[in-house]
């Protein structure tokens, strides 16, 4: 993967750097963001295009201010100096797991978080946190037809996603040994 | 003393704002708990009506369910000063749900209030720690609240 923006510093480009599925306990997480993704309690965050960078434990070389690069070739914009960043880290993970994966259903459905690398040509640290409804990957196009259904149990199921998402972004970090405490009785 | 009750949590709340808002709270103690007693259903209504303003896309069982909450919210209001409770409401946008939230030094307590009728309480603990309970317009408003303000 060759990166054709000559304003991309050279630690990100991909080239024939690997993708690297294992994920570190320590490690940062730089996720890009408008303002009002900022706000509290972080309800309103998308179900989409969860992308961010990642610092594979290298802050020296992988810093924060990555983020902002456009990588859109053709578009002028270097930076995106107008949006915002939250950090999190890699506080545990399962053993045996190399990433943060949780498991949601409700009745039939079931949806997938993943945290991923996700490298592209002009941002190797690039990683996503990619939902899976029914193993289908939600992005951009799909979204109204595979989670965005105006239904009660896709609303319920939003909604989960939305607490682990929003718990992540309150908490600054990720931490797989947390389930969802579900209570019938009160 | 039960501890699953309105009068434990009365106290409980008493004590940690005592402990949090030390001389500020003493002073509103002294001077204006009843002043404060009277104003709190006050403000409820009015709290409610710029709730209705505010998110006219609410449906009936969402405003009925609200008007659920804030009678049961009254009464513990004759017992606790409102201003400690912090609730800020907000609209989940794609959902139009109505939320309502406070946060607390152990995290952030929500009540979602959606479309179909429900009445979610979700806690996102500052540790990591997740609750959820899905409820119809049958349950418990004050067992919900305290659920809600307890954590």
């Amino acid at each position: 993967m060759i990166c054709n923006l000559d304003y991309i510093p050279l630690h990100l480009h991909t080239n024939d750097q690997p993708i690297i599925d294992q994920f570190y306990i320590g490690e940062k997480l730089f996720y890009r963001c408008k303002p009002e993704n900022l706000t509290k309690p972080y309800d309103n965050i998308s179900l989409y295009d969860i992308s961010h960078n990642r610092d594979f434990n290298n802050a020296q070389t992988f810093t924060e201010n990555d983020v902002f690069y456009n990588i859109i070739e053709g578009d002028l914009r270097e930076k995106y100096d107008d949006l915002n960043f939250i950090s999190f880290h890699i506080k545990n993970l399962s053993k045996g797991k190399h990433t943060y994966i949780k498991h949601l259903a409700i009745e039939d459905l079931t949806a997938t978080i993943i945290l991923k690398h996700a490298p592209v040509p002009c941002m190797y640290p690039h990683s996503v946190l990619e939902i899976l409804i029914n193993g289908v990957v939600i992005n951009n196009e799909n979204y109204k037809t595979e989670l965005g259904k105006k239904n009660q149990k896709f609303s319920t199921l939003r909604n989960l996603i939305r607490q682990e998402l929003s718990s992540i972004v309150q908490t600054g970090f990720i931490d797989d040994s947390f389930e969802i405490e579900e209570i019938t009785d009160l | 003393m039960e501890t699953n009750s309105l009068i434990f949590l009365t106290n409980e709340l008493f004590l940690r704002q005592s402990e949090l808002f030390g001389d500020d709270y003493k002073n509103l103690e002294n001077n204006s708990t009843h002043t404060f007693n009277e104003l709190s259903i006050s403000n409820l209504e009015d709290w409610q009506n710029s709730i209705l303003q505010k998110y006219p896309v609410l449906n009936e069982l969402q405003i009925e369910n609200l008007q659920n909450f804030l009678i049961s919210l009254s009464e513990i209001l004759e017992t606790i000063n409102p201003e400690k409770l912090k609730i800020s409401e907000d609209l989940l946008l794609e959902e139009t749900d109505l939320l309502l939230w406070r946060e607390s030094h152990n995290g952030i307590s929500k009540l979602f209030f959606n479309e179909y009728g429900d009445i979610t309480y979700v806690f996102n603990g500052n540790n990591g720690r997740k609750i959820r309970g899905v409820f119809n317009n049958n349950v418990d408003y004050e067992k919900l609240i305290y659920k809600f303000l307890s954590l």
